[in-house]
């Protein structure tokens, strides 16, 4: 039997990929796109090496800021782009409430993100590329969110503030001058901090 | 002049550059440290900490996703 | 060919832009992975569509424009895992890669874990929460993001400590 040589493979990923999102577009769905995006997202997140759990340790640890500074740049480029989105069809993204369960939430994921090596996205990156190490971390994730997700009525029950959405705090313009401001600010501290 | 080796196969972000940082402070000038590693991420971590550092770095893919990186103190 | 990470990060920007317009929600990872959950759950006889997280999930998915956690997630995740498949195949760095020491697969699974648990308490995960949320001009993702720098520091301790002396 023919050996299938890495391009090939690819190819075909590619081409199965496209094929499922033609099905689901076929059935009036919407999910042919989104199945597109994960494909790109999947294979840029591979190709550039972006880690979220890196783009900490790397800051804190070795005190390079690079992929941190890169980090900046997404939050930045999804910024502008949701600006218009949001504009354009009054959308919400990801806006809930906060409060002590958002600290505590980030102290336990930032933690168990250094422990597993990987974010969540990283580990799904990763599962793509071999990882027998990330098998654990997912069916971690798994029990840990449905866990998570059967105390939910407890910490909503938490004391929190209800959730906070910028732009009806201060304007559209406001929010996103605001949030471009900092994240530049963040950017150029860090540049310096690094070089010190 | 002597050849240290490190094998980090297996071991995932911050461990390859930490341990690459600590056995590189070890070396005596003119000495080489060749590590091997499957960490995609850890070859671009050790370059990058190489380049800022201005050391000589040499870095050869050996296998599918298996990196030979080479350092010169 | 590597990508830059800034590169990388304009490229990731513009997908997850995409996203929220097609999907009319962003990138998210870890609520598909509870709907994983609870779908094997079910099958133990539980019920856990009954707890108020699903219920919650549900009204937003019923609400106009609404939004299908359980096959958005899981259709993206699938594109996730085989986009970076393609990326190493194609690159010639696809390899099975087994961790060094067996302590790993215990620090992975306590990641995990943690990761799990802590994006329900906040509300996503470092992309759904830390760059969803604070792109979507919400207070949560910036707490979300600054509280991960002790919490990240806390996980390198711990794993310097338990895992790795």
């Amino acid at each position: 039997m023919k050996k299938i040589s890495g391009t090939e493979l690819g190819l075909f990923t590619a081409v199965f990929c496209l094929a499922g999102a033609a099905v689901l577009t076929g059935r009036g769905l919407t999910g042919g796109g989104v199945l597109l995006c994960g494909l790109g997202l999947g294979y840029i997140l591979q190709r550039s090496r972006f880690c979220m759990a890196s783009a900490y340790t790397d800051l804190l640890v070795f005190k390079d800021g690079s992929l941190f500074r890169a980090l900046l740049i997404f939050i930045l480029v999804c910024s502008v782009g949701f600006f218009f989105v949001g504009l354009k069809t009054g959308r919400e993204g990801f806006v809930v409430a906060l409060g002590w369960r958002t600290v505590l939430g980030g102290l336990l994921f930032g933690c168990g993100m250094v422990l597993a090596g990987g974010c969540a996205a990283g580990t799904i990156m990763r599962l793509g590329e071999g990882y027998i190490l990330f098998i654990p971390v997912l069916i971690g994730m798994i029990i840990g969110s449905v866990l998570g997700a059967y105390h939910y009525s407890f910490w909503s029950g938490v004391q929190h503030l209800d959730p906070v959405f910028l732009p009806r705090l201060m304007g559209w313009g406001a929010a996103l001058f605001l949030q471009v401001f900092i994240l530049i600010l963040l950017w150029v501290i860090i540049k310096k901090w690094e070089k010190q | 002049m002597a050849e240290f080796y490190l094998d980090l196969v297996g071991y995932v972000c911050p461990v390859p550059l930490m341990e690459t940082k600590k056995k590189f402070q070890e070396l005596a000038a003119g000495d080489v440290l060749v590590i091997e590693t499957e960490h995609p991420r850890a070859v671009r971590n050790i370059m990058d900490w190489a380049w800022n550092e201005g050391t000589d770095v040499d870095v050869d893919e050996t296998a599918n996703g298996r990196w030979k990186i080479v350092l010169k103190k | 060919m590597d990508i830059p990470y800034w590169g990388g990060a304009i490229l990731l920007g513009m997908l997850n832009i995409g996203l929220f317009y097609w999907s009319g929600k962003p990138w998210g990872i870890t609520t598909a992975l509870a709907y994983w959950g609870a779908e094997g759950l079910k099958f133990f006889g539980f019920e856990p569509e009954t707890w108020l997280f699903f219920r919650d999930n549900r009204l937003l998915s019923q609400s106009p424009g609404g939004y299908d956690p359980l096959f958005y997630g899981t259709l993206l995740n699938i594109g996730v895992f085989l986009g970076a498949f393609m990326g190493s195949v194609v690159h010639k760095e696809f390899r099975i890669r087994w961790p060094r020491r067996k302590k790993q697969y215990l620090a992975a699974l306590l990641g995990g874990l943690l990761m799990g648990y802590g994006a329900r308490l906040a509300g996503g995960c470092s992309v759904g929460a830390l760059v969803g949320g604070t792109a979507s001009f919400s207070l949560h993702g910036w707490l979300f993001g600054l509280v991960l720098i002790p919490g990240a520091w806390l996980g390198f301790k711990l794993s310097q400590k338990l895992f790795y002396s």
